[in-house]
C-alpha cells in the first residue's frame, strides 16, 4: 500500500517476521538493496512488504539505522560517526549483533554490514583464542597436537 | 504471509523451544562465509590470523582464501593494509629480539590492484617465521627485500601469485628457492652472487643481477639451461672475473654450450670496463643470443650497486681514448644484426 505524505514522499510498509507494520518512507527503506529491488519489482503497491527473515524488533533498530543514513548524507560525517557508535553500543552483545548482522545480511544494506562487522572484529582484537571461544561460544575442535601446529605455524601472531 | 512462519531463522525457532540454549550457542560460525570474511577483514592481519586457532572452520577460513579474497582497494591497500603487515613484521621482530631496529616502508602500488609489498631494513632472526608469515599474502604479486637480514635460504613455494621479485643488498641470502611459483621478473643485488634455484620457474623473462665480487658464476653457466624463456638479462658487475677473485671460473666460452638463448632480446651490462672475461662474455653472448636486438654495455654502475665494491673504486670511470674503439672492433667481428651500444 503507498502512502503520499504532504512532503511528497512516497511510504512503504514493511511486516516483519512475528507480524509487526512499520511505515517508512521510500528513501528510507530503498537503502536496503534487497527492499530497492521489491520496489522496483512492484511488490509495495499491493500492500506491506513481507521481511519473513526479520523480527520487529531488529527491523525497527534496523530502520532507525536507515533513517539515520538518508537523513544525513555525508554532510556530518563525525557526528555520523559517533551515532554509529552509539548505536552498537545499544545493541551490547554478540547475540543482538548476529540479530542485526543477518538482518543486514538479508536485507543487503553494506553500510550496516561493514558497521557491525567492523564491531565484530574490535570485539575480537587483541583477544586470545580462549578469550574469543569464551566470548563467542566458539567450540575448539582442535585435538591438542594440531592447535599445537596451527600456533607452530604462525607463532609470530601469537606472541 | 504463510511464508512468514516457514522462514523463521534457526536460532530463533530454538529461542522459543529453549530461551536457555540461546547464550550457549555459537552464532558467528553459523553465518554464511562472505560475512565470516568481511568481519576478518576488518581484523590486523595479526588478528586474522590468531583466528586460525579458534577451530577448524576459522582456520579454513583464513588459510584457504580468506585472505586472498580481500577487497582493498589501492586506498585501503595503502592505508591499512601495510599498516596491519608492517605492524605484524615490527610485532613480531620486537618480540624476538631487544637489539633490533627495525624500520618498514610503506606500500606502495605500481598498477591497480597488484600487491606489492616492500620490506626495508627488516632483520629475520633464524627463529623467525618468515616463510609462514609471507604465506600468508598468498595474493601478493610484488615483494622486494631491501637491505634486510634475511636468512641464508628463502623459498617462495607459497606465493602463487608472486610475479616480482626483488632482493636487494640483503647480503645474508645465499640461495632463493622458486618451486610452484612462477615469477615474470626477477632483481637480486648483492654483494655475493644469490644462487637461483630456479628449475620452477620457466616464464622468467626479466632478470636482472648484481654482484660486487666475481661470483658472477652462480648465475651466468644456468642462464642457457633454467632461464630459457628470458628476453632481457642485465648484469651490473665491475669484476674481472678472471682475475678477480678466488672461486671464480671463467665462464662462459670455456664450457661447451650448444643451446642458443633463443628469446634473449636486450642484454644490458653495467660495469663493462672492458676486462678480458667480461668481453669473453660479451663475445659469446653475442654469439649465442640469436634473437638479440640490443646490447648496452656500460661502465658506470648504478651508485647502490657500486657501493662497497673494491674494483669499482678503483677503476676509474671514462673510457681511455682508443679503448672503446678496440671493444667496438673487436665486437663487431662476432654481432650480427644486434645492436651494440657502449657508453
Amino acid at each position: 500500500m503507498s502512502i503520499t505524505t504532504e512532503n511528497n514522499e512516497k511510504m512503504i510498509t514493511l511486516m516483519s517476521s512475528d507480524g509487526e507494520e512499520f511505515v517508512v518512507e521510500e528513501a528510507v527503506a530503498a537503502q536496503s538493496q534487497t527492499i530497492k529491488h521489491l520496489i522496483e519489482d512492484g511488490c509495495s503497491t499491493e500492500g506491506s512488504i513481507p521481511l519473513p527473515n526479520v523480527t520487529g524488533r531488529v527491523l525497527s533498530e534496523v530502520i532507525q539505522y536507515c533513517k539515520k543514513h538518508s537523513s544525513s548524507d555525508d554532510k556530518e560525517e563525525k557526528e555520523l560517526e559517533a551515532w554509529d557508535a552509539e548505536f552498537v553500543k545499544a545493541a551490547d552483545d554478540h547475540v543482538a549483533l548476529t540479530d542485526l548482522m543477518m538482518a543486514a545480511n538479508f536485507l543487503d544494506i553494506k553500510g550496516l554490514l561493514d558497521l557491525v562487522a567492523q564491531t565484530l572484529a574490535n570485539m575480537i582484537t587483541g583477544k586470545s583464542p580462549e578469550e574469543v571461544r569464551r566470548m563467542w561460544n566458539i567450540k575448539n575442535d582442535f585435538t591438542p597436537e594440531e592447535a599445537e601446529k596451527v600456533r607452530k605455524e604462525n607463532q609470530w601472531a601469537f606472541e | 504471509m504463510a511464508a512468514v512462519a516457514m522462514s523463521v531463522l534457526p536460532w530463533e525457532s530454538e529461542a522459543v523451544e529453549s530461551p536457555g540454549g540461546l547464550r550457549n550457542r555459537d552464532f558467528i560460525c553459523e553465518f554464511p562465509d562472505h560475512i565470516l570474511h568481511l568481519i576478518v577483514s576488518k581484523l590486523t592481519l595479526r588478528d586474522a590470523v590468531r583466528t586460525s586457532a579458534l577451530s577448524h572452520k576459522w582456520k579454513e577460513l583464513i588459510s584457504s582464501s580468506s585472505l586472498t579474497r580481500f577487497d582493498f582497494t589501492i586506498e585501503n591497500l595503502r592505508r591499512d593494509f601495510s599498516d596491519d603487515i608492517n605492524g605484524c613484521f615490527r610485532f613480531a621482530t620486537r618480540m624476538r629480539s631487544k637489539e633490533l631496529i627495525l624500520l618498514l616502508s610503506c606500500t606502495k602500488t605500481y598498477k591497480k590492484n597488484k600487491f606489492l609489498l616492500t620490506v626495508e631494513a627488516f632483520e629475520c632472526e633464524n627463529h623467525y617465521d618468515l616463510q609462514g608469515m609471507v604465506s600468508y599474502l598468498v595474493n601478493l604479486k610484488a615483494l622486494k627485500f631491501k637491505d634486510s637480514g634475511l636468512p641464508e635460504e628463502i623459498c617462495l613455494a607459497k606465493l602463487r601469485h608472486l610475479r616480482y621479485f626483488v632482493v636487494e643488498q640483503c647480503d645474508n641470502l645465499k640461495t632463493i628457492k622458486f618451486s610452484n611459483v612462477n615469477p615474470q621478473s626477477l632483481h637480486c643485488y648483492s654483494k655475493r652472487g644469490i644462487r637461483l634455484n630456479a628449475s620452477g620457474v620457466p616464464n622468467l623473462t626479466s632478470l636482472k643481477y648484481g654482484v660486487k665480487d666475481s661470483t658472477t658464476n652462480m648465475i651466468l653457466p644456468c642462464l642457457p639451461n633454467e632461464f630459457s624463456k628470458l628476453s632481457r638479462f642485465v648484469l651490473l658487475n665491475m669484476v674481472d672475473w678472471i682475475c678477480g677473485a678466488e672461486d671464480s671460473q671463467p665462464i662462459p666460452e670455456a664450457q661447451p654450450i650448444e643451446c642458443a638463448y633463443e628469446h634473449l632480446r636486450t642484454i644490458k651490462f653495467g660495469g663493462f670496463c672492458g676486462h678480458r672475461s667480461q668481453l669473453e662474455f660479451v663475445v659469446h653472448m653475442l654469439k649465442h643470443s640469436v634473437a638479440l636486438k640490443k646490447m648496452i654495455l656500460k661502465r658506470r654502475l648504478r651508485n647502490h650497486v657500486q657501493r662497497g665494491c673494491e674494483s669499482c673504486s678503483k677503476r676509474p670511470l671514462k673510457w681511455k681514448r682508443g679503448e672503446k674503439l678496440k671493444v667496438y672492433k673487436e665486437l663487431h667481428k662476432v654481432s650480427h644484426s644486434a645492436i651494440v651500444i657502449l657508453q
